[in-house]
């Protein structure tokens, strides 16, 4: 792995794009405005997990149903469709209520976008410090990812065994990388210790 | 029921193991070796998720019981 990383910034070069990943560059191309973070699964993947998913999760700064409408009726000329029922008011609702919305292409289920309006503190700091991923090739793209040191953590919040395999390796991945003080805040914050998991912080 | 749970533990255990193997692995290559063989994995998942045969009613009901499920 052959990454740089300098403050909320990180650069690789040569990665060679999967479907999955034009799905999501896909996506994100047809949202400029709204301001989003790529949060949990798809972050390892990014990073070199060995995995698949059915879901990209990436919280969003919250919106006016203006702004919804507008995007809705973009994706909708993109060939996207909601999978959630309803038309623009009822998709704006749930998301007013905390839920999410998922997006994809027509005919298509899976892979799809779970999209989400931050709703707590954690959700907030992710997207008020959210990391800007530069993937240099022949074709290159930039987005914006939750910062490790508090994935890494969530992760291990969430529990479930496949979120403690992408805790223990995107530290190995980072873990020379990491800013130890945030890690353990978020740590402490979520009340999780990945000691056990052979993620060392002290 | 202490045997499963025992088994579960040593299966992660396990998987973990792999994990950190497989990240050392990722972390000595190129980004174009590893990212290679990561594309073939997934672009199979992709490929292979066009037969999902699931409505999108049925999906958010399944996800909607799986995240009510906590193992």
């Amino acid at each position: 792995m052959e990454i740089a990383v300098s403050g909320n910034k990180i650069i690789m070069k040569d990665k060679v794009f999967t479907e999955l990943d034009r799905f999501v560059f896909e996506f994100l191309e047809l949202i400029p405005e709204i301001k989003y973070v790529i949060v949990s699964g798809y972050l390892s993947i990014l990073f070199g997990r060995s995995r698949g998913t059915e879901d990209i999760d990436i919280l969003v700064e919250r919106f006016d149903e203006n702004t919804f409408g507008m995007l809705y009726n973009r994706l909708r000329s993109e060939k996207y469709y909601f999978l959630n029922p309803g038309g623009v008011r009822e998709l704006y609702q749930t998301l007013k209520e905390g839920l999410a919305v998922r997006t994809s292409k027509e005919g298509m289920i899976i892979p799809n976008i779970e999209l989400k309006f931050v709703r707590d503190d954690i959700e907030r700091y992710s997207l008020e410090n959210r990391v800007r991923l530069i993937l240099e090739n022949d074709t290159s793209f930039e987005l914006y990812i939750s910062p490790i040191e508090l994935q890494i953590p969530y992760k291990l919040y969430l529990g479930g065994d496949k979120d403690i395999e992408d805790a223990v390796y995107l530290w190995e991945i980072f873990k020379k990388y990491l800013e130890r003080e945030k890690l353990k805040k978020f740590m402490g914050k979520l009340r999780v210790d990945g000691r056990v998991y052979g993620i060392e912080i002290e | 029921m202490v045997e499963y749970t025992v088994l579960k533990s040593n299966r992660l255990k396990e998987r973990i193991d792999f994990v950190r193997y497989y990240a050392k692995w990722v972390n000595s290559v190129q980004n174009r070796v590893w990212s290679m063989q990561q594309a073939k994995l997934i672009n199979s998942f992709m490929e292979n998720s066009k037969n999902f045969k699931f409505s999108a009613e049925d999906y958010l009901k399944m996800k909607s019981i799986k995240n009510k499920i906590k193992f």
